[in-house]
Parts: structure tokens; sequence; C-alpha cells
């Protein structure tokens, strides 16, 4: 629902009019030249990669830069303020808030991508398949979306998540299977204005199969779509994680997630604000870069905008 | 042509109440059995005992038959019994209901309110200071947390006003709607919930309706409207405005299923006895029945108001196309 509501927000004629002198230039060079040239997008692109490098060094960080263990208890040195010694303070266990908003890196960018991944790959399977063989297939399949997507989201990510036991792989599939629906959807509709295009005749016409005709043209020709809902999911992923692990359903302790740091930070956070301004900012800077990043790409990416 | 219309549409919506239903049946049924199993360990309950607990609870007829009895108790507003309570769910529901709602209408409304404002003052400034302020509060409304937000109000406006001695918010402990109590103590532990949800509302809203009043200001009509020497008020606010808030009744709209369900994490951070927060409560103590009665409701109301929504549009837009 967001997505759509942003790809309507943005489709105003101005932006439309700006883009109607077109180049010679080929579709993916012409596309990364204009997200190189949106600084915003860029900085905020490189902000993500930043933060995924983190992630990916979080062992390395925390034993060469902050020297402390994101698990190991300090009962003496709890609630300490942010200092020399603990750069953003410590919680209620004496556990070093930096070491734990580093490896907690890990489980949001860790679940936001391989969600983005899962949905992607699902819902773009669906949605070629859907659209290419249309009538009973495609009736079928798009009733079975309207049926996930009717639910409320987060009853749903409540529901499932009670039901199999939180870890990364399950929670990104719990929130894979609402997203698949509208990646689906997107990609039906992409396929149902190409499929009907003359190269398209002119394949099946020299004896082209179904497969050939959905993975080697069909496909390709969605994959624009396909990056755009990408990029625009991702914030969206990184938030409801965050809030399911608050909720207590996602990520449990003592595993540090920037969700779950903030349920324990509710009870001290009158006496040792740090706990809780600090992973807070750390998922809304997150949040707001991939949204940046997303709102760049989609302008250059997205067919629809041309 | 229209009574066609009308029956193709509702004839679409079966097969996906269908659907939503044997989804949360056939997920029940796999808890459910695993709930009876679990009393074997109890060495208080004989096998006897266990069987007639079965029986008790139609665990031993035939899965299809168990589904229809199921669906058939829906058809009469019986949403199954709480597995902790054994309460009927549906009652549950009716109670939460009014408060989630109060909640959610204040929110929405707020919402509508104040992006007006912002998104025409927007537009009618493109590029100038006011507007990319409004430009970087709306892009904060999509990346801050809500649940974060409540805890930062709650900080501010419950503690730190409380601490300076100040009048100040109460953080929680808002009692039921209809269940008496002062209305001005109820509306104050409104403030804060609403505006946390309203926040995401007005940021989503208030850049479509200055995209949509862009797009309008550059139209002919405008144009004429202007050159007849028409006062600039007058065309933005009598013209302009009301088409392009046209729009915006069709971005509301697709928020109704949120009126149920858009308030859960704010519901649970200002402890407000919703409907998310009871869906949450009952997760918490793996009440499965009562958290999938809630979800099956939630969504066969979203189904329901989506019919419902296209009805009304083809009874009052004359342009829909009946195809």
């Amino acid at each position: 629902m967001i997505d759509e509501t942003l790809a309507k927000i943005e489709l105003a004629p101005e932006r439309v009019a700006e883009r109607s002198e077109r180049p010679g230039r080929s579709f993916w060079r012409e596309s990364l030249e204009r997200l190189s040239e949106n600084k915003m997008g860029m900085a905020a692109g490189g902000l993500i990669a930043l933060l995924a490098l983190i992630a990916i060094g979080a062992p390395l960080l925390s034993a060469l830069v902050t020297h402390y263990d994101p698990a190991r208890q300090d009962l003496q040195n709890n609630f300490a303020f942010p200092g020399r010694v603990h750069w953003l303070g410590t919680d209620e266990l004496g556990r070093d808030t930096l070491t734990r908003l580093i490896w907690g890196a890990r489980i949001s960018l860790g679940i936001g991508f391989l969600t983005v991944a899962i949905q992607l790959t699902f819902g773009a399977a669906i949605g070629l398949i859907a659209g290419y063989y249309g009538r009973l297939v495609d009736d079928v399949l798009m009733r079975v979306v309207d049926v996930v997507l009717a639910f409320p989201p987060i009853f749903l990510f409540i529901g499932l998540s009670i039901l199999f036991r939180p870890s990364t792989v399950t929670l990104s599939l719990i929130i894979a299977f609402v997203g698949w629906g509208s990646v689906a959807r997107l990609v039906r509709g992409e396929v149902l204005s190409i499929k009907n295009r003359d190269f398209m005749l002119a394949t099946r016409s020299i004896g082209a199969r179904d497969v050939r005709l959905i993975v080697g043209h069909l496909l390709p020709n969605s994959i624009p779509v396909m990056i755009v809902a990408a990029s625009l999911a991702l914030g969206q992923i990184i938030l409801i994680e965050a809030a399911l692990d608050f909720l207590g359903l996602g990520i449990q302790p003592p595993t540090a997630s920037w969700g779950n740091m903030l349920t324990n930070a509710q009870t001290y956070f009158v006496h040792s604000v740090w706990l809780v301004v600090f992973p807070g900012v750390t998922i809304f800077v997150t949040v707001l870069a991939a949204n940046l990043f997303g709102n760049a790409v989609r302008d250059a990416f997205d067919p629809r905008l041309r | 042509m229209l009574a066609k219309y009308l029956l193709r549409r509702f004839a679409a919506a079966i097969p996906v109440i269908l659907g939503v239903t044997i989804l949360t049946f056939l997920v029940m049924h796999a808890t459910a059995g695993n709930y009876v199993p679990g009393l074997a360990y109890n060495p208080d309950l004989k096998p006897a005992d266990i069987a007639r607990i079965k029986a008790n609870l139609g665990l031993d007829r035939p899965i299809w038959l168990q589904y229809v009895t199921w669906l058939g108790g829906m058809l009469h507003g019986d949403f199954g019994r709480s597995l902790i309570d054994g309460s009927p769910v549906m009652s549950h529901i009716l109670e939460r209901l009014p408060n989630t709602l109060e909640l959610t209408i204040t929110a929405i409304l707020l919402g509508v309110l104040i992006s007006i404002p912002l998104g025409v003052t927007g537009a009618l400034r493109r590029g100038g200071k006011v507007d990319n302020f409004f430009t970087v509060v709306s892009t904060t409304g999509f990346a801050i947390p809500q649940f974060w937000l409540g805890l930062i109000l709650i900080l501010f406006f419950s503690v730190q006003l409380h601490a300076w001695g100040l009048p100040w918010l109460p953080s929680s402990g808002a009692y039921a709607a209809f269940g008496g109590g002062d209305p001005l103590d109820r509306l104050l532990h409104l403030i804060m919930p609403a505006v946390v949800l309203s926040f995401f509302y007005l940021s989503v809203w208030s850049r479509f309706v200055r995209s949509s009043m862009v797009e309008v200001l550059s139209q002919d009509y405008v144009r004429t409207a202007r050159a007849k020497g028409m006062a600039e008020r007058r065309v933005v606010y009598l013209h302009a405005l009301r088409n392009a808030v046209v729009p915006l009744v069709t971005l509301v709209g697709l928020e109704l299923p949120a009126l149920v369900s858009g308030g859960l994490v704010v519901e649970v951070v200002f402890g407000w006895p919703g409907i998310g927060r009871l869906l949450y409560e009952r997760a918490l103590q793996l009440d499965y029945t009562t958290v999938m009665g809630i979800t099956t409701f939630a969504a066969l109301l979203v189904v329901l108001g989506n019919l419902v929504a296209d009805v009304l549009y083809a009874l009052l837009d004359p342009r829909i196309r009946y195809s």
C-alpha cells in the first residue's frame, strides 16, 4: 500500500515533463547516470553501504574499536553515562550500547536485505506466471494475492510470529509473506503491458517456448520495476522488523537488535535517556537513508516516469 | 448495467472471503492440533478425559466438517472462544472496537485537517523555505519508528513536564470509552497517541496534496480564471483547492482497513485499551483462537469495506466504467 501511495504521489506531471527529451543511450547507462547525478540519493546509498560494511565487520569492530563483547555483562558499570570508556553508555546489565548497536545492524540490515530478496523472487515469479498465462491461472493467483493482502499486515505478522519461533530467517519469511503480494501485482501489470508487443510476437513466431519468452524477455523487461519496488521496500521492512523486535515478537534477547534494545530501554529511560535515544536515532537514520536512496532509484529507473 | 456490475463485484468478493477463512482455519487447526496433545503431558488427565476434551472441541470430526461448522458460526457472529478464559472472542472485539475507532478516526481526521493546509502552502511556495521545511517534516514522518516517537513524547510530555512541575500529559491508563469516566481526562489520554498516529498520515497526504495542487495550478482553467482578473485568493481556494483535494478522498479511503489495525503499535506504547493491544496481549499468552478470531474479523471487514467502497463509487460517480 505504501509503495503504491509513493508511486502516486511522485507521478506529478511536472516531473514527467522534465524527462521528455530522450537521448539514444541504453536504458541502464542512462538510469545509472541519472542516479549518480542525484547527490542526496548517492549520499544516502553510501550510508546504507557503510552500515552494511559495519554489519559485516561487527566482530572485527567490536574487537578492535570498541573492545567490548555485545553480550558481556558488567554489573558494576551498569547505566554508565556516555563518555570515554563507553562512548554511547551502557544498559541495565552494563553492556556497551555502541557495541550492541553495531551487532544490531546485522539483524536489521540482514533481515532487510533477505526479506527484499525473498519477496522479490517469489512475487516476480508469481507475477510473471499470472501475467503471461492469463485466464484461469491469472484469476486464481490474483485471488490468492487478494486474500493475503486482505489481512491487516501487523495482525498477520504477530499471528505468524507466535506460530514460528522467530529467527533471522523465519522473521524474513514472515515479513516477505505479506510483501510478495504487491510485488506480484506490480510485475503482473508490467508483463501485461509488454506481452502483446511486436517483439514478443516475433520471438514467438520463430518458435520460442514459454520458458524462453518468460525468462529471456518478460523478466529482463520487468527488472526496472522490480529494482524500484525493492529499493522502496527496504526502509519499510527495517521499520516493521524493529517494531516486531520492540514488541518482543521478533529477535529475542540476549541477541542485540535495534528494536529489542528499546524494549528494555522503556523501563529505564527516566534516568538513562541514552538507552532510548541512540537505538531510535539509529533506526531513524537508517530508514531515512534507505527511503532517500529508494526515491533516487525510483526517479532514475522507473520506466513510468519517462 | 449497474446491477450487473454490483453482482459481479459481489461474486468476486466471495472467493476472497473463502480464501481468508480457509487460511486462518488451517493455521488455527495446526495450532489446536498441538494444544490437545500437549494436555497429555498432564498426569492428572486420563486418555478418556483427553478424548472428551477433543470431542467437546469438535476435533474428532472430519476436517471439512469442522471448517463448515466454524464458517457457519461466523455467519452468526461467532468468532470462536478464547483458549485462555473460554470467553467468546466477539465479546472482546465489541468491547475494544469503539476505543480503537476513537483513536484511529481522530488520527485520520487530524491527518486530513493538517495535511491540506501544509500541502497547499507547499505548492504555492514551491521551492521556497517553507516548502523545503514541509518536505523535511514529511520525509521524517516516513522514516521515524512510531513506537520510538511515542517513547520520546512520553519522555518529554509526561516525565519531564511532570518533573518540572508543569502541566503534563498522561502516558497511559485510559479507561474504556463507554464505561463512564471523565471526557476531559479521556481527551488528555487521547492527545499523544493520536498525534503519533496522525504524523505518518499527514506525511503521506501533505505530499500528495502538494503535488496534486501543483498539477491543478498549471491547468488551463486556472489560467483562464486568472486571465479574467479573478482575485488570486479566489482562484486558489475556490477553484484549484476543490479539484486538488478530491483525489485525496481516494487516498484516505485506502486507509479504511487501518481503522481497525493501524493503531496497534501506538495502542501498545500508550496502553490504549483497543483491539490491537488486545491482539498483542493475547499473542504473548499464546491464545491462538483469540488472535486468529480477531485477525479473521479484521480481514473480513477489509474485504467488505472494499466492496462497499466500490459500490459507493459506482453509485456516486457516473463516469465509472462497469468493466
